[in-house]
């Protein structure tokens, strides 16, 4: 059994994405979410909400999705929280890579605002079921 | 533009791919006795050297030897291209012959010159234009890239949306506003399809299209693709049923499983699409007298028009011309399922019954796995 999730952080440099992921997971999947704008504040962020999992844009410019998710493996309080990309390029090569990295799963942009909520909570017991 | 005047270095970075120790001979001297300093060759004699050649060193061109021991028919092309997607190739080949030059073209080469013409101005012509033409291709790749990128972004938010408008929010809209909420969402759906068509095609063209091939349990792919396209179909108030089967449960087949699902749902949409409303797609998976398992989607629609069988898996194909078109769709679905299907060693083709009503298949060897069936066994 996996501990209930309950706290998501959404990093991305759309405003509007941040809006409906975040009207989404809440209205759909009744999670508590807080959203990050841009790869900047990321790790600040996190360290203020400590949430449950992250889950992050790839492609934002100046700090990418990978830059991001390297920040927060470094610092020692952040490091166990799953991330979860989120991307407009899924080829499974390069969904791969992503995977090799240490991400805990993929979701495709654009994704289905129904099934947003459900995809996040498969992510979240995979994550626990492969660290038990 | 700066970069299409520009044809690189002032040295021309040459890899020279060929077995034949006289002919490879021949060609460098051509190249070196004109001028020494403009060029400098590399030499290999089979893909497997190349391959190391490209790995650890930088190089303008290509020139490709056809008939390598190590390679048959284009496979040392596509090789060299998956390592080095940026590199042009200009092919050579000892025979003067039509379908082979156009082979090589559809096969990703930039070029293609006879052995017994390659004088030095020919060489050099041959170079330029396989450089340019890359270059030109490259640009192309990535402004797709980048427009269908850019694409996405508005996309994804309009999409999320509507989608939580009309999944979650519809009970507290006036009926006329979810009609209309529902024909925008169904757009979107539309668009996005679309825009994934466009890019599937460009990476089919300049041979990017990656694959994650492995053994992978045949009947969820197709039970999970029947679930994934049943809402579309419902749309054009045609259901999908699943025919009984006699294939083992733990069939397996040596596939890309996402691209899989994406040759089903193209097969199941247009089953759909083209059906009469109130009839059923049936889907069926079965076990053909040579080995292959064949993956069946027949409906009851119309049939296929006789001169449109011909170019039905070609690029940009609709039955109609778009101003007299009466099915949406770019057309592109067809060719890109048999694209994605020859990279997985598989086949797809149709019947069409005489009284209407089309069957299209998919065909794929089955994947045998040892220890899979030992660790059943015991």
């Amino acid at each position: 059994m996996s501990p209930p999730l309950k706290r998501i952080l959404c990093i991305d440099d759309e405003r509007d994405i941040l809006d409906v992921t975040q009207m989404c997971l809440e209205r759909i999947g009744g999670y508590e979410v807080f959203c990050c704008e841009g790869g900047q504040d990321a790790v600040a962020q996190a360290e203020a909400t400590m949430p449950d999992l992250i889950m992050l844009d790839v492609m934002m410019p100046g700090q990418t999705g990978p830059d991001v998710f390297a920040a927060l493996r470094k610092v020692s309080r952040l490091k166990g929280i799953p991330v979860i990309f989120m991307t407009a390029r899924v080829q499974s090569a390069e969904i791969k890579t992503y995977l090799k990295q240490g991400v805990t799963s993929v979701i495709a942009k654009p994704f289905d605002a129904m099934t947003l909520a459900a995809d996040v909570q498969n992510a979240w017991e995979s994550f626990h079921a492969a660290k038990s | 533009m700066d970069r299409l005047l520009h044809f690189g270095p002032n040295v021309l970075r040459i890899l020279l791919v060929e077995d034949s120790r006289p002919e490879a001979l021949y060609i460098e001297r051509t190249l070196l006795q004109a001028t020494p300093s403009a060029y400098r060759i590399k030499r290999v004699a089979d893909i497997t050297s190349a391959k190391q050649a490209l790995e650890t060193g930088d190089f303008d061109v290509v020139l490709l030897d056809l008939g390598l021991p190590d390679a048959i028919g284009f496979s040392g092309l596509q090789a060299l291209q998956a390592l080095a997607p940026k590199v042009p190739v200009v092919i050579l080949t000892g025979s003067d012959d039509r379908a082979t030059e156009l082979s090589a073209m559809e096969n990703g080469a930039q070029d293609y010159l006879l052995k017994d013409r390659a004088s030095v101005s020919a060489l050099n012509r041959s170079m330029r234009h396989a450089i340019q033409r890359k270059q030109i291709e490259n640009m192309k790749s990535e402004f797709i890239s980048l427009v269908s990128h850019e694409l996405r972004t508005p996309v994804t938010a309009i999409h999320a949306a509507l989608g939580l408008i009309s999944g979650d929010l519809s009970h507290t809209l006036p009926e006329p506003v979810t009609h209309l909420v529902n024909i925008a969402n169904r757009n979107s759906e539309r668009l996005i399809r679309l825009i994934n068509d466009i890019l599937d095609i460009d990476k089919i063209d300049s041979a990017h299209m990656y694959f994650d091939i492995r053994p992978d349990a045949l009947m969820p792919i197709v039970e999970q693709s029947i679930e994934a396209n049943a809402v579309y179909a419902l749309k054009y108030g045609v259901s999908i049923v699943m025919a009984p089967s006699d294939v083992s449960a733990d069939t397996f087949v040596n596939v890309d499983s996402k691209r899989l699902g994406q040759v089903m749902a193209n097969l199941l949409s247009n089953a759909a699409k083209f059906s009469p409303a109130g009839s059923t797609v049936t889907v069926s998976v079965a076990e053909m007298p040579t080995g292959a398992i064949r993956i069946s989607v027949a409906d009851q629609g119309p049939g296929i028009r006789e001169d449109f069988r011909r170019r039905i898996f070609g690029k940009f194909s609709q039955a109609d011309d778009a101003l007299t078109r009466t099915k949406q769709g770019a057309g592109l679905g067809l060719y890109i399922c048999r694209q994605i299907l020859e990279h997985m060693n598989g086949t797809i083709g149709y019947d069409c019954a005489p009284g209407g009503g089309t069957t299209f298949w998919v065909e794929l060897p089955v994947e045998t796995i040892p220890a899979f069936s030992e660790a059943r066994a015991s």
